[in-house]
């Protein structure tokens, strides 16, 4: 575990402190490497801040350790993200990640890690939106704490055939996750 | 037996007995099902993570906005920032409030803002449509009921005139009637859906339809700002 965890757990307990501190050791310098890439200082605000609310949600069931400096792990996510804007829109920006900050080899090698899951989870809610409307509601409803014979009773069918349609349903999802990785 | 049907309850502990046991003897064999367990577990295991961190980030992107403006913008708005202790304060009070709501009291549409009627005030005839919005806006529910109305039967294609209609009849607490003309908004394209599947699911709560409670109500977007209020609704079909 990186010393750096105390900044994870800030993020989950909303540690104002702490919160301040991230921004004073990261913002001015992932800032720069985003302007220099075509970002505005708005939009560097917006990839930053995205970037920690992503951080925030990995970490969430606390059971995320970080393993890397925080700033080389919100530099490369913020670069992934900041790639993605400028493919997406097909607007003028550099698209090099190349940066020429120096990062230690291992500690990069561990910062890819934590954003290659970042990617998946990503890719797992964005996926729930794609598929189609009645098994999103009927994955979504499962996760609101009502049993699931209560919850057949309000979709109006029998539990048997909601077992099955949220079956079909999570098959449809990890399907179109793997299509997509 | 169909094992894919089995990998929820296999994985929350609830298959028992002989299912259980030949579960795990396919399970032992079969790489297919392994795999597809496998996945199920991790996407089952993201959704609720992210389902839960969602409710709760309302706090921390308030703070986040905050730094960000402080980090992010020119030195001159950094002039203007608010100290975090009263940002701090302001928040735990805000927030005690709102969880005291969310907790306590019941959804009423009393405490919902319902939107203006566009155009109300426009120079020229005088019309039902005019008539009613101007009577909507002012809050005169009961008298602007028979225009709009009026509107409605000799529109009932126009999402306008459908929305604010039955968004008047949820005003005089005419649930039954409101439901079916919101659900017809619901199932449209208009730029009125999303509201109207939150209302449709509350109009569906005060006449005891939990089925449709559930049906509008999770179609009801994160963005909405009644997101909250629906999600609430949801918990009290428990």
């Amino acid at each position: 575990m990186h010393p750096d965890q105390k900044y994870i757990k800030a993020l989950l307990e909303n540690d104002h402190k702490l919160i301040d501190e991230i921004y004073k050791n990261n913002a001015s310098s992932i800032k720069k490497y985003l302007l220099s890439r075509g970002a505005n200082e708005e939009e560097a605000g917006d990839i930053f801040q995205e970037a920690l609310i992503d951080t925030y949600k990995m970490a969430y069931d606390k059971n995320f350790t970080l393993t890397c400096p925080l700033n080389a792990f919100l530099l490369l996510i913020c670069k992934r993200k900041w790639y993605n804007e400028v493919q997406k829109k097909q607007r003028q920006g550099v698209t090099n990640l190349e940066d020429g900050v120096f990062i230690d080899k291992e500690d990069e090698q561990n910062a890819e890690m934590h954003v290659r899951q970042m990617e998946r989870e990503s890719l797992v809610m964005r996926m729930l939106d794609k598929i189609s409307e009645r098994c999103k509601q009927i994955i979504l409803a499962s996760y609101t704490g009502i049993s699931q014979e209560k919850l057949a009773e309000s979709l109006g069918v029998s539990y048997g055939y909601l077992r099955k349609k949220k079956s079909i349903c999570m098959s449809e999802l990890i399907a179109l996750v793997n299509q997509k990785k | 037996m169909n094992y894919e049907e089995y990998i929820a309850d296999y994985l929350n502990g609830s298959l028992e007995g002989e299912d259980l046991e030949a579960f795990e003897r396919e399970l032992a064999q079969n790489t297919e099902l392994q795999k597809l367990a496998e996945a199920w577990k991790s996407a089952d295991q993201i959704i609720s993570k992210h389902i839960r961190a969602e409710e709760n980030l309302g706090n921390l992107k308030s703070t986040l906005n905050h730094f960000k403006t402080v980090y992010f913008q020119t030195e001159k708005k950094k002039g203007r920032v608010i100290s975090m202790r009263w940002v701090s304060a302001v928040a735990s009070v805000a927030a005690v409030f709102i969880i005291a709501y969310f907790l306590f009291l019941s959804p009423n549409i009393n405490n919902f803002q319902l939107p203006d009627y566009p155009n109300a005030v426009v120079r020229g005839v005088q019309n039902n449509t005019k008539k009613g919005a101007q009577l909507f806006n002012k809050k005169n529910y009961k008298e602007a009921l028979p225009y709009l109305k009026a509107v409605y039967e000799n529109k009932p294609d126009d999402a306008t005139s459908a929305y604010f209609y039955a968004l008047c009849l949820m005003k005089v607490e005419d649930y039954d009637s409101a439901l079916p003309i919101l659900d017809a908004i619901t199932q449209g394209t208009s730029v009125y859906k999303d509201e109207a599947n939150f209302f449709a699911a509350y109009c569906a709560y005060k006449t005891d339809k939990k089925k449709d409670v559930l049906n509008y109500a999770m179609k009801v977007g994160k963005d909405n700002p009644n997101y909250a209020s629906a999600q609430k609704l949801i918990k009290k079909l428990h």
